[in-house]
């Protein structure tokens, strides 16, 4: 009896543990890297902006970097272009700020779409008008 | 009269004759205008996911699985975990929808848009 | 980008006009030229915004005489003539071969409609070597500097200067044949 009790507490709290995690998790320290030579072609080709940087960074990073490049085929141009000028500065970035975006981003997305379109129309009209420095593409 | 006042006396005449479009043409100047701004919103489908908006965001965050588990005895539980890892939303597709979409990943690091997000947040 | 759009549209249409001499596709280049503008520059300051828009719009224009494949009479001769391609610094034809006496008018000059004025105008600068056009546009229209100018048109500071003097020379010279003075 107090096994089974045991057992649906632990089933319970790694359930609740599961729910706590959202899908995207937190990074793994222990991910192998992979060297850039090892990548095709097709990887160094959309990664090019990130090849200096690439054998200095952990293997989860590299990891995700080769996940959003997988996404680059089925992008617009506009989006290729994006991704190709944000990229190098987006890696460079802590962990911890990456998380932090990514959590922001997600916010942002799940409000109805005309205030995601008032938020980002404010954005970029105080950067453009306000702050006066180049933007960071 | 030198170069720089026949220019000068020049464009009023100029900017005259950009007024005079006629009706039709003015408004399909609007329409091409109000296209090439249209076009350039974000397309809402990227990558073949759902479009996050308030309703759906818990569904992808918690998938179904991840939702029953707390119903489950301890055996299917280990049984849907080993399931999960292997249906485990691509990570790889969230930073690419961030860094393809039309604000740049500054923005979500930035203090004030993120106070005026959380206004908006019930 | 919205505002600056408005700003700019009725501007562009008539230079492309100007340039291309038929109203739909001089649509069709405002039209691909905002897109572009939107697409690549959304985020860049708004004072970027009239420099970038003008090199894309004339890039259009190029695009579609190439696309055309038709050559306007000015850029036929000059081919013709085994001239080089559109930097080419020396413009043989140095003034306009208008019928200065096709369109002398009837009444004195402070009696034309000023619509007839505005007319006389637009057909001046639609005869001008396209080169020329376009850095007197640039210069006097947008008033963009001659760097500036430069840039957009991918050639010399000098280049621009020449394009503009011959330009004024021309369009001068075929307001005062119809009894125009401004």
């Amino acid at each position: 009896m107090a096994q089974q009790a045991a057992a649906l507490i632990a089933g319970a709290a790694l359930a609740l543990a599961l729910l706590a995690a959202p899908a995207a998790h937190a990074y793994d320290p222990s991910t192998p890297r992979t060297p850039w030579s090892q990548l095709s072609p097709q990887e160094q080709r959309i990664l090019g902006p990130v090849a200096q940087d690439w054998d200095r960074m952990p293997g989860f990073q590299q990891q995700r970097l080769r996940s959003s490049a997988r996404r680059y085929p089925s992008m617009q141009p506009v989006q290729r272009e994006r991704f190709e000028n944000r990229v190098r500065d987006w890696s460079a970035m802590t962990p911890e700020q990456r998380r932090a975006a990514r959590e922001t981003f997600q916010g942002f997305h799940r409000l109805p779409p005309d205030k995601q379109h008032e938020l980002r129309e404010r954005w970029l009209r105080e950067r453009s008008g306000g702050r006066g420095r180049p933007p960071g593409r | 009269m030198n170069e720089k006042e026949f220019g000068e006396k020049l464009k009023p005449w100029l900017e005259r004759s950009a007024h005079s479009l006629g009706q039709i043409q003015e408004t399909r100047l609007k329409a091409a205008r109000l296209r090439a701004l249209d076009a350039y919103r974000e397309p809402v489908r990227l990558f073949g996911l759902v479009p996050m908006s308030a309703g759906t965001a818990q569904t992808i965050q918690y998938s179904f699985v991840q939702r029953a588990l707390l119903f489950l005895p301890l055996a299917a539980l280990l049984a849907a975990l080993a399931f999960q890892s292997l249906q485990d939303t691509d990570p790889g597709d969230l930073d690419a929808q961030l860094l393809t979409q039309e604000l740049p990943p500054d923005a979500y690091l930035d203090p004030d848009f993120r106070t005026w997000l959380s206004k908006q947040q019930p | 980008m919205s505002d600056f759009l408005a700003s700019v549209e009725r501007r562009a249409f008539k230079q492309a006009v100007f340039s291309v001499q038929e109203d739909e596709s001089a649509l069709d280049i405002v039209q691909d030229s905002m897109m572009k503008l939107a697409e690549k520059y959304s985020a860049r300051p708004a004072a970027e915004l009239p420099l970038l828009f003008q090199r894309i719009l004339q890039n259009g224009i190029r695009d579609h005489f190439r696309r055309q494949k038709v050559r306007s009479t000015w850029t036929t001769a000059l081919a013709n003539l085994g001239l080089g391609g559109e930097d080419d610094d020396s413009d043989p034809l140095e003034t306009l071969e208008v019928d200065v006496h096709a369109n002398v008018p009837a009444s004195p000059a402070d009696r034309l409609e000023q619509s007839q004025v505005m007319a006389s105008i637009e057909e001046a600068v639609k005869a001008l070597p396209e080169r020329q056009r376009e850095a007197f546009m640039l210069r006097y229209w947008e008033e963009l500097d001659v760097s500036e100018t430069a840039k957009v048109m991918g050639c010399s500071e000098g280049s621009v200067k020449t394009h503009c003097s011959r330009a004024t020379h021309a369009l001068a010279k075929v307001l005062r044949a119809k009894g125009i003075t401004l």
